[in-house]
């Protein structure tokens, strides 16, 4: 169906306007103020001095700490997710109810999943608790706001645990299932039909997967802020402090700058996976 | 996945009904603890009885009472949060639905060039980290007036839930075939009579879907509230954030949690039917 | 048509006019004016809106016992502190803010006093604001407050223990030292940028391992001299790190020691008092402010320069420094007074322990610089 370009304009801009106008506009305005431009106190001019001011252990350790969680919750999600996606796949008792099941935690804010899994992982939580009644233990672990972040990790991977199955599932979906049982019938077993057909054939499903968990997580603010260690935090958390507590909003948007392009970039490596899952689908 | 339709197992998985029978009933129940615990650990936090308190070796409070719930209510800003949380969830839903509905039509059954390009930019405010927008965001709210103020809330809610809506109803516009629509035509159906007959009852449980995810998204949002809102706004999750923060109190936080995530895990229970696993990851991740 | 435009306008005109006119001479007026008249004013304005961080139980209690008394209704908001201070700096250039009187405490404070955002002098004019602590009424966190910051409560951080198993809490820092040596990982504090009894104890450490506190006293600029031999507190803190358990927040390491994690930790009196209070800390617990010295402070009430309703403001501070609302105040979340005429019964410390043991803060400048420190020298470490 064809339509004249004036009414396709109008048809896109409520929506796609409305996004771009204030997308562009927070952008803009980190990029501006990253160079000394558009600042709200103090005078402005161009100045590279906020980006000079990066080059320092707290910011290195920061950029280090989230790129760290980004890639732990994708894979470590992954390792759950995608045999659950397998499992998932053919139709049988009770995969109606794990399918129910496991959606709740993508209803459950990142705020109150961190909170969640806090009371699980607690000195005493039922996790230490269980661990130490059945012997395994002979103390308690200390795992809160540890050093690691492996709290972090946790929560991130309850929350998007449902998040990356969905996605998987959509993938297995769309690969027909004449091929595998093609090979079933010509005796294979299914760990080789697992690897040599599933996993070749969903590889661009997994990528984007996983680098949509990386995005999710390596910019996180709220998790981080109330679960992570006391040092170094993450790049959400350093540009915050950085604004708000420091008043040092140039190099705050420095920091926004560094993760909404590491967004961006990510989100290039998830459109290319897209368009082939897309090809693979047809 | 749940779309699929109910199979008879083949003979060979039939066989193993026994070990496979097993392995579901595990796997629930490991799933069942993964999921349902954190749950109870909140629901246990939240009944500890101020006189009693719940501290070690004791596995679970030593007695219950809901002097926690009174106390939240009747000291903390739940109350405002509450009205504030529901009535800018539903307004924001509402508007992302204005706005996405042209839009969504365009994508979902027009051909245009730069179409690719245009679903992405729609998935942008979900996937940019939201402390960002939210901060630099906030710098042209308060130079338009805007920050502190209600419609500074909806304007920013909405950016940040409208692609779900967006995003699953151009997928039901999809899903539509052409040739039910040219059926119709042929049959002689008017404009009105295939927007009535056809597109709505088609469409509408991608609305549904789509008015779910945005009114959910709304619920939840912390950083861009916590930015442009506070402390003149405060919707639950900023309520919680304080709870959970500075001054972290395990039992308040814990009321607060539950409060946040009851009427979400209603909706989706409410909702599943409509939540079609295509709808879902259209949301999320399919281009 | 037009006659009756010209007339809107010149009324509106007349009435903008007086609306602005009005609350300037007012407001200076209230200041001078006998304190029954301004009595008389909060009752006209009818209204205000108070902020405050935490303690939301007392102040929402004494807000409605303060409408059944003057029938002015307070509309008590509860929200984050550095969110609240931002709000007043980023009004004060408007004619008229939506805060008219808020809880103050914390470094942040330096950013009101800078933006001249509050309304004042007060202290001498509310009544009663002179029976309130002379030296927190001068000063907070090392800067002159000249009157704008009326004081609310006084606290004091000291060591949260559990009696059961510690059952001689260590008192100097000598003794302390050897009891961190011989119960590793059993004492807790949180991270200085976190909150201030995680300040109050580096504050100690620094202060016991050089000594002479009173060389940093009433400094508004940190001198360099001054901190220079800091290097060695940050070196007995990397000597010592599996010693400590380091925490989130103030309420977090009492946590921790509800949940058996630690035996001991650096806490705030009245974090302590609520913790009891709500069931989140076992009965048995008990705070000490230990012979090696603890900081202590407290934190004020002021009113924004552009407040709407000044009077009604003036009156509620009035009656949150009254004896019986003081010694509510205590009771409910376990400050202590800031009056020093009356005495309460939520006492965890008992007043001698608090006269002997407790410290002023070092100046802001110098606490804002060992937060700061702590991070980069012990925390990236």
């Amino acid at each position: 169906m064809r339509t004249d370009r004036l009414t396709l304009l109008l048809l896109i801009l409520p929506g796609a306007g409305f996004i771009f106008l204030f997308l562009a506009a927070a952008i803009a305005m980190t990029v501006l103020q990253s160079v000394g431009l558009y600042s709200l106190v103090g005078e402005s001019k161009l100045t590279f001095e906020h980006w000079f001011s990066l080059a320092d252990r707290t910011f290195v350790d920061s950029f280090l700490f989230s790129l760290k969680v980004g890639v732990g919750s994708a894979f470590g999600t992954l390792v759950f997710s995608y045999p659950l996606a397998l499992f998932l796949r053919r139709r049988r008792y009770g995969t109606q109810l794990i399918g129910s099941i496991i959606k709740i935690p993508l209803f459950v804010p990142a705020l109150v999943a961190a909170f969640l899994i806090l009371n699980v992982l607690a000195f005493h939580g039922i996790l230490n608790s269980t661990l130490l009644g059945l012997g395994i233990i002979d103390r308690p672990l200390r795992m809160l706001n540890d050093k690691f972040g492996w709290n972090v990790l946790i929560i991130q991977i309850w929350k998007n645990l449902p998040f990356q199955l969905l996605i998987l599932a959509a993938t297995l979906e769309s690969i027909q299932t004449d091929i595998e049982d093609a090979a079933r019938n010509l005796g294979a077993s299914p760990w080789r039909v697992i690897r040599h057909i599933i996993l070749p054939l969903s590889a661009p499903g997994i990528l984007i997967a996983v680098v949509l968990v990386f995005i999710l997580t390596f910019g996180d603010y709220a998790i981080t802020k109330v679960a992570g260690p006391v040092y170094p935090s993450s790049l959400s958390v350093l540009m915050y402090t950085e604004a708000f507590t420091l008043q040092q909003w140039g190099s705050a948007a420095c920091i926004g700058v560094v993760i909404t392009f590491a967004s961006l970039l990510f989100v290039a490596i998830y459109a290319r996976a897209a368009r082939a899952v897309a090809e693979i689908g047809q | 996945m749940t779309d699929m339709a109910l199979a008879i197992p083949p003979p060979h998985i039939r066989r193993r009904i026994g070990l496979k029978g097993f392995l579901v009933g595990l796997s629930v129940a490991l799933l069942l603890v993964w999921t349902a615990v954190p749950l109870f650990m909140a629901v246990m936090w939240s009944l500890v009885n101020p006189d009693d308190p719940w501290s070690p070796p004791a596995v679970l409070p030593p007695s219950f009472s809901l002097a926690q719930w009174e106390y939240v209510f009747t000291f903390s800003e739940i109350g405002k949060a509450i009205v504030t949380s529901f009535v800018l969830a539903p307004v924001v839903t509402i508007l992302s639905f204005i706005l996405s509905l042209p839009t969504a039509y365009a994508i979902g059954r027009l051909s245009f060039r730069g179409k690719e390009a245009l679903r992405l930019l729609i998935l942008l405010p979900i996937v940019l980290p939201a402390m960002v927008i939210a901060m630099f965001l906030s710098r042209t709210f308060y130079a338009f007036g805007l920050a502190q103020t209600f419609l500074g809330l909806v304007l920013g809610h909405t950016l940040l839930s409208m692609p779900y809506m967006l995003r699953i109803l151009a997928t039901a516009f999809e899903a539509i075939p052409q040739d039910v629509i040219d059926a119709a035509r042929n049959l002689g159906a008017g404009r009105l009579e295939l927007v009535r007959h056809i597109l709505v009852p088609m469409v509408l449980p991608g609305l549904m879907a789509g008015s779910v995810f945005t009114f959910i998204t709304s619920l939840e949002e912390f950083n861009l509230t916590f930015v442009i809102g506070t402390p003149t706004f405060q919707t639950i999750p900023t309520v919680l954030f304080d709870y959970l923060g500075y001054h972290f109190v395990r039992t308040n936080a814990a009321v607060v949690s539950i409060v946040l995530m009851v009427p979400s895990i209603a909706l989706l229970l409410i909702a599943e039917r409509y939540l079609k696993t295509e709808y879902l990851s259209s949301a999320f991740g399919k281009l | 048509m037009t006659t009756r435009r010209v007339f809107l306008s010149a009324i509106m005109g007349l009435a903008g006019l007086l609306g602005a006119y009005q609350p300037a001479s007012a407001a200076d007026d209230l200041l001078k004016m006998p304190w029954d008249k301004v009595v008389e004013a909060a009752k006209a304005e009818g209204q205000a809106t108070f902020y405050a961080w935490w303690g939301e139980e007392f102040w929402r209690t004494a807000a409605k016992d303060f409408e059944a008394k003057y029938g002015i209704k307070v509309d008590v908001v509860t929200g984050d502190r550095t969110a609240t201070i931002g709000k007043v700096v980023s009004e004060a250039p408007s004619a008229e803010g939506s805060i008219d009187a808020l809880l103050i405490g914390g470094v942040e404070l330096k950013s009101l006093l800078d933006a001249k955002a509050l309304y004042g002098p007060l202290v001498g004019v509310i009544p009663g604001s002179d029976k309130l602590d002379p030296a927190l009424s001068k000063e907070q966190e090392g800067y002159a407050t000249n009157g704008y910051l009326v004081p609310v409560y006084r606290n004091q951080t000291g060591f949260v223990y559990d009696p059961e198993k510690v059952p001689a809490p260590p008192q100097t820092w000598a003794e302390f030292t050897a009891w961190l040596d011989a119960n590793p990982a059993q004492f807790a504090f949180n991270d200085p940028s976190k909150g201030g009894s995680g300040q109050a104890f580096v504050q100690a450490a620094i202060v016991n391992i050089l000594g002479d506190q009173d060389k940093y006293a009433s400094d508004t600029e940190m001198k360099e001299e001054k901190v220079a031999d800091w290097g060695k507190v940050w070196e007995w803190f990397n000597a010592n790190e599996d010693k400590f358990t380091i925490t989130a927040s103030n309420n977090d390491s009492i946590d921790r020691v509800n949940q058996g994690e630690v035996l001991m930790a650096a806490a705030w009196d009245d974090d302590t008092a609520v913790s009891l209070s709500k069931g989140t800390l076992f009965k048995r617990a008990k705070l000490y402010v230990p012979a090696l010295g603890m900081p202590g402070g407290g934190d004020s009430l002021g009113i924004p320069a552009n407040a709407k309703h000044k009077a009604a403001a003036m009156l509620f501070i009035a009656y949150l420094i009254e004896p019986e609302v003081q010694k509510k105040l205590n009771a409910t979340i376990g400050s202590y007074l800031a009056r020093v005429d009356v005495s309460g019964e939520n006492a965890l410390i008992p007043e001698d322990q608090r006269q002997k043991n407790g410290r002023p803060w070092l100046p802001g400048a110098y606490k804002g610089y060992f937060i700061q420190q702590f991070v980069s020298e012990v925390l990236q470490k």
